[in-house]
């Protein structure tokens, strides 16, 4: 019995082989994509000055007038804890007139240009693709996504808070 | 495994668990030994410089009716320079804890600053303090949220400044192993809850919190992605952050509707130091926290004006009153909290050469003799601190407050020898 069944596995593979037709080696590749923020390089910390000048640039597009850079530093050294005072301060200034923000219809018309834009005009470069990707998903799944939230995420983010 | 292998190493592994001192989170060894005495202590510095000749010596008569029991009437000559406050309470706070009449500042310059940096570090400083930096010791708050254990988060350990300055960076030191992770949150209230702090942190864009998970999941995605240099410790967490956001809010929300608009009865006698002291009440009705500080500086103005500097000694004696109540009105800490108040120095005998409307000179505080003697008030529950005792020699400094605090809390075995230079005033306690 044992000779029998090595028999028919030998004849089994030579079957087998002898019906294999000649494959050709099909090589995968990926397109290059730019992943995650590895590569950026942001190592300094903004000071609490250099935080709300820019901030306040970016969403008003002007420079932040002398008495208003007062009360904001002020607003800092009145709160212990930094992160609290510049969310409050990016959703204060978010609220104000004369902030640039594009309709909702704008950003769902073309999300990757809206997430490219801000990318460029807070964080001071291009948005990888995986970032587009995600927050284009976001946008497409979320409904309520407006684009001042993604503006809030933006400069609420560790990245803004580095040069 | 086999189940008799199983059960050996399992025995083994419990009974080097049993034998092993345990590590905590913060790398030391063994949890506090300390009992606590009380759950809960707010500091009070009765600041701005005070002088025990016009306190606890009532040489103008009884100017802190609500902390002080006896002495006469107001001196006839500044009587109508003071304003009008509710009659004091029958029962002095004197009568629910010690009274050390003979407190020091014992060393270093009679400076605000280098007195409250005395008062919540436990170290005296030799040089004149006032830049705009951390101290170089440990504060309270530090060495509370370090060595206390369970180890405690900000939420529980507050700050609470009358104005900025220098005095907001007292919230935590540069000491090498403290630092923000261990600080307190700090709040200049009458700074943030303005006209101007609205301006600036109030007036929000607003987002419902299923919009607001999604912009923290969103910011949490960014977040991941971005490789910082070097972690930067935090003071609170991502729930503290949005507690004191709701914190901040609700303020405001109670100022358009008029909750601070003579909150007292006091009319115009409320002044910066009431105000101070009203928002450290919200902070402990709200978030009851096992340590908080507040303090006072308008008796200050006595650089300039020494009735207006007595008026104000009354006006801050009747906020401390307020604080008590509300202190003892708070479920949770009633009875579970010792107030300590203390100024943060004297000052000096001699006047300089102001006279104000009621021909008073005024006064400095320049480091002599006079600028060192100050008060302590313990006021608690009748089971920790001596009722109704008055401690009339001269016993105290101010760098045993930390320690005393340190003590009541519980964690005082805890701290590092050398870090303090003060002992715990026992005498106060049962």
């Amino acid at each position: 019995m044992r000779i029998n069944r090595s028999l028919l596995l030998l004849l089994v593979l030579t079957i087998g082989m002898g019906s294999c037709k000649k494959e050709y080696e099909t090589i995968y590749v990926v397109n290059k994509v730019k992943a995650g923020n590895a590569t950026v390089t942001k190592p300094n910390r903004k000071t609490t000055l250099e935080f709300v000048s820019i901030l306040y640039s970016d969403l008003l597009g002007a420079s932040v007038p002398q008495q208003e850079l007062i009360k904001m530093i002020s607003a800092y050294d009145a709160f212990g804890d930094g992160s609290v005072v510049e969310d409050l301060i990016v959703r204060n200034l978010m609220n104000r007139t004369g902030v640039s923000i594009p309709s909702n219809t704008e950003m769902r018309a073309n999300p990757d240009e809206f997430i490219q834009a801000a990318y460029k005009r807070f964080l001071a470069r291009d948005a990888s693709d995986y970032e587009v990707w995600y927050f284009r998903n976001q946008i497409e799944k979320n409904s309520d996504i407006t684009p001042d939230l993604i503006y809030y995420v933006l400069l609420t983010s560790d990245e803004y808070r580095y040069y | 495994m086999k189940r008799r292998n199983f059960i050996k190493q399992a025995g083994l592994a419990a009974g080097a668990l049993a034998a092993a001192p345990w590590i905590l989170p913060s790398g030391r060894l063994f949890a506090a030994t300390g009992a606590r005495k009380v759950n809960h202590v707010v500091f009070c510095l009765f600041a701005g410089g005070v002088r025990n000749i016009d306190s606890v010596k009532m040489n103008d008569g009884n100017l802190m009716p609500n902390l002080l029991g006896g002495g006469g009437g107001i001196s006839s000559d500044i009587l109508p320079g003071m304003s009008m406050l509710p009659n004091p309470s029958s029962t002095p706070l004197q009568q629910y804890g010690t009274l050390f009449k003979e407190f020091r500042y014992a060393q270093g310059p009679t400076g605000h600053f280098n007195g409250h940096t005395v008062a919540l570090t436990g170290q005296y400083t030799a040089v004149d303090l006032n830049l705009r930096e951390r101290p170089n010791s440990p504060t309270l708050f530090e060495l509370y949220r370090k060595h206390n254990s369970p180890q405690e988060t900000a939420l529980n350990s507050w700050w609470v400044s009358n104005m900025l300055g220098p005095y907001p960076y007292l919230n935590y030191s540069k000491y090498p192993g403290y630092g923000v992770e261990f600080g307190a949150n700090m709040m200049a209230p009458t700074a943030i809850i303005s006209e101007e702090g609205y301006s600036i942190i109030g007036n929000t864009t607003e987002y419902a919190p299923s919009l607001a998970d999604k912009a923290a999941s969103m910011r949490g995605f960014m977040n991941q992605n971005f490789a910082r240099q070097q972690s930067e410790p935090k003071l609170n967490t991502p729930e503290h952050e949005r507690q004191l956001k709701e914190f901040i809010r609700s303020r405001y929300e109670r100022a358009f509707t008029g909750a601070y608009t003579n909150p007292w009865g006091l009319g115009s006698a409320m002044n910066n130091d009431c105000f101070n002291v009203l928002f450290a009440e919200e902070i402990i009705q709200t978030f009851k926290p096992e340590l908080l500080v507040v303090n006072m500086q308008d008796v200050d103005v006595c650089h300039s004006n020494f009735t207006q500097y007595c008026d104000n000694l009354r006006k801050a004696d009747f906020a401390v009153r307020h604080l008590w109540e509300t202190i003892q009105a708070t479920p949770g800490m009633a009875n579970d909290t010792v107030l300590i108040v203390v100024p943060e120095h004297g000052r000096n005998l001699q006047p300089n050469t102001l006279v104000d409307s009621y021909g008073r000179p005024a006064l400095d505080h320049t480091s002599d003799a006079t600028s060192r003697e100050i008060f302590c008030m313990i006021l608690g529950p009748s089971g920790v601190v001596k009722q109704n005792q008055v401690i009339s020699g001269v016993q105290g400094q101010s760098v045993d407050v930390v320690p005393t605090i340190a003590w009541l809390l519980g964690f005082d075995t805890n701290i590092p020898s050398g870090i303090l230079q003060g002992s715990p005033l026992l005498q106060a306690f049962n």
